[in-house]
C-alpha cells in the first residue's frame, strides 16, 4: 500500500478543520467566559470596582494561556502524528488562532488602558463597563468620535497640563494597556498574536476606535494572513509597531482631527506658510465652531506675566490675543493649587520661573465683542505647536480676539501669586 | 534673577535692561505659547547694550534674530517645556 500525500493531506485538513472549529470556540468561550465573569460584578459595582484590576487581569490571562496551550499542543501532536505536512499546516492553524486571539487581546488591553485612565478621570467611562459590555463602549467611543478625542475628553485639558505627573501616570497606564500584549508576544515570539494586536491597535489608532470593531471582524476574517509566512508578517507588524511606537504623537493626530476636518486636510494646513492659512470656517462644521465657541459664554481668560502686561498690554503684535474658556483656568489654578513648580509646568515655563516673576490672570468677560474667532495660525502668537481647529496639543481649547485699542474697562486683572 | 529695564519699546515689542544679580545686560522679547506670556532674555555685551540703548533701531536686526532663535545661545533663562513664539 503506497503514501497517499493528497490523503494525507486530506485527512491532516480534516483534523485540523475540526480542531480550530473547537480551539476557536474554547478561547472564544474562554475570553467571553472573563468577560461574563466581569458583566456579573456589576450587580455590586462597589465591589466590582476594587476587583476590577488584578482579578479580571487574572481571568483574561487565564484564557490567554488556555488558548496558547492548545496552540501548543495542537503544533506538538500535528507534529507526531502528522509529520512535516501536519505539522505545517497545524502551525498555520495555531498561527491563525493567535492572530485572533492577539486580536481580542488587544481591544480587551485597550479597554484595560482606558479603564485605568477613565477611572483616574473621574469615571466619566464606567471601566467595568469596558470590561464587561466591550462592545457597548466601542459603540460610545464611535459615537464620541475618535479614540484620542475621547482621551481628550476623559480628563479636563488643564488638569492633563497642570498635573503632569498624573498625567504621565494615566498616560502610563494606557500606554502599557497597549502595548503590554506586544511586549508579551514579542517576548515569547508569537509573532501572529502579535500581528493580531497589530490589526486592532494600530487600526484603531489611525481610523478610530469606533471602526475597532470592523477591524476585529477583519482580524477574524484575514486567519489566512498567518500562512503568508511568520517572517515577513512579524516584519510589517514590527514596522507598524513601530509607528505605533510614537504612541503620543499618533493620539495627538488623531485628535487634531475635529469638526469635519480631516488629518490629511490638518496637516495641508499646517505646511501653508503663517499668513497664507485659510479661515477656519473653510474646513470647519458651523456646528463645530458654534459648539467650540459657546464654551467662551462665561468668559475667556490667559495668563501672563505682570511685566509683560505693563509692558506691552495683553494685545500681541498684531493686536490679537490667544484666549482659553474661562473654566479652564479656573481648573488650571485649581489643579495647581498654588504650587508654583506645578504652574510652571502647566503653562511649560522654565523650571523656577516663578521665583522671579509674577503672573496675572487676565478674564475678559464678554469675549464675542471682540470677534471670539477659531485661530487660523496667522496670528502672532500662532507658534510652531499650533493646530487647526482651535485645540491645543495638549488638548485646551484655545480662541482669539482682537484687542487693540480696547480700554482697560473690557478686561480685568488678578494676580496670581 | 532680577530684570531692571533701562527701556521699553512698547511699539518694537523689545526692552533693553541689566539682570542684577550677575550684571548681565540684556534684550528681552515678548512670547507667547497660547497658555501664557512671557519673556525671553538674550544677554547682550556692554558695547552692544550701550549702542542699542543709544539708537534702539540698530537693535532690530539683533531683535529679529532673537524672534527667528537664532541667538539662542545668548539665552539668559532657557526655555521651559512649551516654548513660546515671539508675539
Amino acid at each position: 500500500m503506497g503514501f497517499s500525500l493528497g490523503g494525507a493531506i486530506s485527512g491532516a485538513a480534516s483534523w485540523v478543520g475540526n480542531k480550530i472549529e473547537g480551539a476557536v470556540e474554547e478561547g472564544g468561550e474562554a475570553l467571553h467566559g472573563a468577560q461574563q465573569w466581569v458583566g456579573h460584578r456589576l450587580d455590586d459595582l462597589d465591589h466590582a470596582e476594587a476587583a476590577v484590576g488584578a482579578t479580571i487581569d487574572g481571568a483574561v490571562h487565564d484564557a490567554e494561556k488556555s488558548v496558547d496551550g492548545f496552540r501548543h499542543d495542537l503544533e506538538t501532536f500535528a507534529q507526531e502524528h502528522g509529520g512535516v505536512i501536519g505539522g505545517a499546516i497545524a502551525k498555520s492553524v495555531s498561527d491563525g488562532i493567535g492572530l485572533t486571539e492577539g486580536a481580542g487581546l488587544a481591544v480587551y488591553d485597550m479597554g484595560k488602558g482606558i479603564v485605568q485612565l477613565a477611572d483616574g478621570a473621574g469615571k466619566l467611562v464606567n471601566p467595568l463597563e469596558w470590561a464587561a459590555h466591550g462592545g457597548d463602549n466601542l459603540q460610545r467611543l464611535q459615537t464620541v468620535g475618535k479614540t484620542a478625542e475621547v482621551l481628550g475628553n476623559l480628563a479636563s485639558p488643564a488638569a492633563w497640563a497642570s498635573n503632569p505627573q498624573g498625567n504621565l501616570d494615566t498616560a502610563k497606564a494606557l500606554w502599557n494597556g497597549v502595548t503590554g500584549g506586544y511586549q508579551d508576544a514579542a517576548k515569547s515570539g508569537d509573532w501572529s498574536k502579535f500581528i493580531g494586536r497589530g490589526v486592532v491597535d494600530i487600526g484603531s489608532f489611525f481610523i478610530g476606535a469606533g471602526e475597532a470593531n470592523a477591524a476585529i471582524k477583519g482580524a477574524e476574517g484575514t486567519r489566512v494572513l498567518g500562512e503568508l509566512g511568520e517572517g515577513a508578517k512579524a516584519l510589517d507588524a514590527a514596522d507598524a509597531a513601530g509607528t505605533l511606537a510614537k504612541g503620543s504623537e499618533a493620539a495627538a493626530d488623531a485628535g487634531h482631527v475635529v469638526g469635519g476636518l480631516s488629518k490629511a486636510k490638518a496637516e495641508e494646513i499646517l505646511a501653508l506658510p503663517k499668513g497664507s492659512r485659510p479661515n477656519p470656517t473653510e474646513y470647519l462644521s458651523s456646528t463645530y465652531i458654534s459648539d467650540h465657541l459657546a464654551q467662551f459664554d462665561d468668559g475667556a481668560s490667559r495668563f501672563m506675566t505682570t511685566s509683560n502686561l505693563d509692558k506691552y498690554g495683553i494685545g500681541q503684535r498684531d493686536g490679537t490675543s490667544f484666549v482659553m474658556p474661562k473654566h479652564e483656568a479656573d481648573q488650571l489654578l485649581a489643579s495647581t493649587r498654588g504650587d508654583p513648580r506645578a504652574l510652571e509646568q502647566a503653562l511649560g515655563l522654565p523650571d523656577h520661573f516663578l521665583d522671579d516673576n509674577t503672573l496675572v490672570r487676565v478674564d475678559i468677560p464678554k469675549p464675542k465683542e471682540l470677534d471670539l474667532r477659531v485661530p487660523s495660525g496667522n496670528e502672532a502668537g500662532a507658534n510652531e505647536q499650533w493646530i487647526p481647529g482651535g485645540k491645543l496639543p495638549i488638548g485646551n481649547s484655545e480662541a482669539v480676539i482682537d484687542v487693540k485699542g480696547i480700554p482697560d474697562t473690557r478686561y480685568s486683572t488678578t494676580p496670581v501669586r | 534673577m532680577k530684570f531692571t529695564d533701562a527701556l521699553v519699546l512698547r511699539d518694537e515689542r523689545f526692552s533693553l535692561g541689566l539682570e542684577e544679580t550677575t550684571g548681565t545686560f540684556y534684550l528681552s522679547i515678548p512670547v507667547s505659547n497660547g497658555l501664557v506670556d512671557y519673556e525671553e532674555y538674550y544677554a547682550l555685551d556692554r558695547a552692544a547694550y550701550e549702542r542699542y540703548l543709544a539708537d534702539p533701531k540698530a537693535a532690530l536686526p539683533f531683535v529679529q534674530r532673537c524672534r527667528a532663535r537664532e541667538e539662542d545661545a545668548r539665552l539668559i533663562v532657557k526655555p521651559g517645556n512649551n516654548r513660546g513664539t515671539a508675539v
